[in-house]
């Protein structure tokens, strides 16, 4: 693909009248997010509830469709992470690689997802020690890391 | 009072398109967005109806998680880029993924996205993703992204 020169076609929207601060927007944003809190917190359990029952009817190595299904339902708890549900966003993200470097080389590591799902069901709460918080996460990433590291 | 607190935008007469195959991460988008003032968004949950509106209504910013659609999701903004008689297609691209990776950071450079914006991300980052590709001077290219360029635990790749 050849180089482009972008046209500004926001840059429009810069500087004009009846404009907002980078401050107020955000806060704004943020107050948008808040009336939505409960409704992601809530979404995320039904997601996590929704990757446990694939697992249940599982047996073997998904065909490609499941593993995409369980990778969109891992990344969804990834993307609403920031309502209060960091850690286990952080879990999440593990699975996401995990899921990805083991498509990537059609094999299936059941134990290795559990491991997963259960530290996510662990993690499912706003406050988490540190110290479990590290503890899991440091086995979760040796988890994804060794897949990762086996692909290259 | 510094440069940064005077700086003022008005995105009230702009028009955004989210495509995204999450409901709920269209919610998000949708209260961010508007908490930025955009009040014209058009909201697809596929890539085939993002594609019909990106060829019938004219649109100032794109976010897109292409993951969603797998390679479809790419070639569609590498589409857009070629439609050299779409008045979209020099409109500014932003990719937001869950996973970063080095394989999607150099798919989105050479489908010619403007930027990379990992999921989750703040109001405060996505904000400032939409007001670099307002005011950047960026090129979109074809060169392979360096490895570490790739920050899986942030909010952000900067492409160029």
């Amino acid at each position: 693909m050849s180089r482009h020169t972008k046209r500004k076609d926001l840059g429009r929207f810069l500087g004009i009248p009846g404009g907002i601060t980078v401050a107020t927007a955000t806060e704004r944003a943020s107050e948008n997010l808040d009336i939505l809190s409960e409704r992601a917190i809530g979404q995320i359990d039904w997601t996590l509830d929704s990757f446990s029952g694939y697992l249940d009817l599982l047996s073997g190595a998904p065909p490609d469709a499941v593993r995409d299904e369980l990778y969109r339902l891992a990344s969804e708890i990834v993307s609403l992470s920031a309502f209060d549900r960091e850690s286990l966003g952080q879990a999440a993200f593990s699975l996401c690689r995990l899921l990805s470097v083991m498509k990537e080389k059609h094999e299936w590591r059941r134990s290795c997802v559990d491991v997963h799902q259960d530290a996510m069901r662990s993690l499912n709460r706003p406050d988490v020690c540190p110290t479990h918080l590290r503890e899991v996460l440091g086995g979760l990433s040796g988890l994804s890391g060794s897949a990762h590291d086996q692909q290259r | 009072m510094d440069r940064q607190s005077e700086f003022t935008f008005n995105f009230a007469g702009a028009a955004v398109i989210m495509i995204d195959a999450s409901a709920m991460s269209m919610e998000v988008m949708t209260s961010i967005l508007s908490g930025y003032g955009f009040k014209r968004m058009f909201r697809c949950s596929t890539l085939s109806a993002g594609l019909d509106v990106l060829k019938s209504h004219r649109v100032d910013l794109v976010l897109i998680d292409p993951e969603c659609f797998g390679e479809e999701g790419y070639s569609a903004i590498r589409w857009l880029r070629s439609e050299t008689n779409n008045p979209n297609c020099e409109t500014s691209v932003l990719i937001t993924t869950v996973l970063p990776h080095v394989r999607a950071v150099t798919a989105s450079r050479q489908c010619g996205a403007d930027y990379v914006v990992a999921k989750p991300f703040s109001t405060t980052t996505l904000l400032e993703r939409i007001l670099w590709v307002a005011t950047g001077d960026g090129r979109r290219g074809d060169l392979s992204a360096p490895p570490t360029l790739v920050n899986q635990a942030g909010s952000g790749v900067d492409l160029w």
